[in-house]
């Protein structure tokens, strides 16, 4: 991310980062999915140049990934918790490491700290991701053939023992 | 202890297995880090390894889980709570319904206390937002979720904080409101509301005008006070109500210049970092709290080296603008909800719009400002 600037998010006002530019995108393939990743910062999408290139057309059925590396974000990667809330997985690992998962509109959304080095997102953070996002698709496949909503939203007993 | 001794005794247990936590290298012997690499050196073992991933904490928010409920109303909108903790629901007991508590305007809210959690909120809250999703961390661990497309608001807590009355009322509750406010079709403001009778003066400006101490002042001649910073606005109809959170008002620390109550009060770090007296209105200035009003007009103060005070018509586009830029840009996922909240602000600014130019003290500002209002 060029750091010769320094943003203010005044004009217009956007304190919660939300239009932090995320200039990088990549397709990837994990398992079947095809991934988009969006992000702010290259060493993510080195993070996952091992994959497998995706489809980059938009009638792709895809997942979105978008993950912002916040230079503000303080402190170093904290335990994992892990919070199922309906149809959103959220991770939290302290300021450094907050993202959110939406089964329903398959979107891991997530900020990422600048403390954050590329051992402990290759070893920790990406593989929980990976694992998380297989949920989600699982469970939208499953949405699909049944059209139930209610059991995406009650089944958690299966993501638990995949975690 | 030796070091040979201490040596010889972690070679013949080699397999004590500390608890690792918080940490990404782990030692699976009982020895010093200087015998580990004395040891990994002189025998060529090394006894390091590296844990890649440790989750200590999976929670599962649901009915079954959070079986304890109640229904909130905040700024005009209901809440259903839904936890694990009875202390939640004390803390949060003075927003109760009342019977005749009424609106369409609804969010869930859904709090696991978790006891083994440490209260840690020594930094600044963070907030971070992508699309329809707000994340807000407390110290370490305490995290909360708002998604704005579904009205609802995760968070998992400690015990301390479950129990934190200040913190629900004066930080978390007006969070909730300002993050997901637009979502539930209100307009947060950055301005005071007074309340006459029924009859609601908002009190806009740009940070430091004195919008605060103006309210103040104002609630000491005769106005009730609703708000001193962020005001929320709702359309009913064609009705608009401004609503407050009853939170402590917030002066900055020369405030005491024309407050002598003040001098018992201290001053804290406010939610941006910046040191302010947070002074219970009604206990320190012994003034009377609403939590609704109806605006009748808009002031814009502006601070001017010259005596006197001078009301002057405001442009109500210009109003707009002053408002519309003091919000939070909103995405595009929820560009609906930002349509209803410029709705809102329109029909705000659509009142008489007033610029209040003052070189006086707040208390003969207020003075004037009601003889003003008495005139609308």
């Amino acid at each position: 991310m060029a750091s010769d600037t320094i943003p203010t998010y005044n004009d217009p006002l956007d304190v919660l980062r939300r239009f932090m530019p995320a200039p990088f995108q990549r397709t990837a393939r994990l398992g079947s999915t095809n991934l988009v990743m969006e992000t702010n910062d290259a060493d993510f999408l080195q993070a996952v140049s091992a994959w497998p290139a995706g489809e980059s057309s938009p009638d792709a059925h895809s997942f979105l990934w978008k993950l912002v590396r916040d230079p503000d974000a303080q402190g170093e990667l904290s335990e994992t918790m892990i919070v199922m809330a309906g149809p959103v997985i959220l991770v939290c690992m302290g300021p450094a490491c907050v993202v959110g998962v939406d089964r329903e509109r398959k979107e891991l959304l997530g900020f990422i700290g600048a403390s954050v080095n590329t051992t402990a997102l290759e070893e920790r953070v990406l593989p929980l991701l990976m694992r998380l996002t297989a949920i989600a698709v699982r469970d939208a496949e499953r949405l699909a053939m049944t059209g139930a909503a209610s059991a995406m939203l009650n089944d958690t007993d299966q993501c638990l023992s995949t975690l | 202890m030796g070091i040979k001794k201490q040596l010889f005794e972690n070679f013949a247990f080699p397999l004590q297995i500390r608890t690792i936590r918080r940490s990404e290298i782990g030692r699976v012997t009982g020895m010093s880090l200087t015998c580990n690499m004395l040891s990994g050196l002189t025998q060529r073992v090394v006894f390091h390894a590296t844990v890649c991933s440790i989750v200590t904490k999976l929670h599962i928010l649901s009915h079954g889980t959070l079986p304890l409920r109640a229904e909130v109303y905040v700024a005009g909108t209901r809440c259903s709570l839904l936890t694990n903790s009875r202390a939640v629901l004390g803390a949060v007991s003075r927003w109760s319904c009342s019977p005749g508590s009424r609106t369409d305007r609804s969010f869930e809210m859904a709090v696991m206390v978790d006891a083994s959690l440490v209260s840690a909120r020594t930094r600044e809250p963070y907030f971070r937002g992508l699309h329809h999703l707000v994340f807000a961390v407390f110290g370490r661990q305490e995290f909360f979720s708002f998604d704005l497309e579904r009205q609802r608001v995760t968070g998992v807590i400690s015990a301390k904080t479950a129990n934190d009355t200040r913190f629900w009322n004066t930080v978390f509750l007006p969070a909730t409101m300002g993050v997901l406010g637009a979502a539930l079709g209100l307009a947060p403001v950055d301005a005071a509301c007074l309340d006459r009778n029924g009859r609601g003066l908002l009190i806009a400006g740009v940070s430091g005008a004195g919008k605060s101490t103006l309210a103040v002042a104002a609630s000491q001649n005769g106005f009730d006070l609703v708000s001193d910073g962020w005001t929320y606005l709702a359309r009913n109809g064609n009705d608009l109500t401004a609503y407050g959170l009853s939170v402590p008002v917030r002066l900055l620390p020369d405030a005491v210049r024309h407050f002598p109550e003040l001098r018992n009060c201290r001053t804290g770090k406010a939610l941006k970092g910046e040191m302010a007296f947070a002074a219970d209105a009604r206990r320190v200035f012994g003034v009377k709290m609403q939590r609704q009003s109806s605006p009748l007009c808009v002031l814009f103060l502006e601070r001017v080296q010259q005596p006197g005070c001078d009301f002057v018509a405001y442009e109500q586009e210009e109003a707009r603008r002053f408002f519309e830029s003091s919000v939070e840009c909103l995405p595009p996922q929820l560009a609906d909800a930002a349509a209803q909240r410029s709705g809102t602000i329109r029909s705000l600014t659509d009142r008489p719009c007033w610029l209040l130019r003052t070189g006086e003290s707040p208390q003969k500002t207020a003075e004037a400002v009601s003889r003003f209002f008495e005139r609308i």
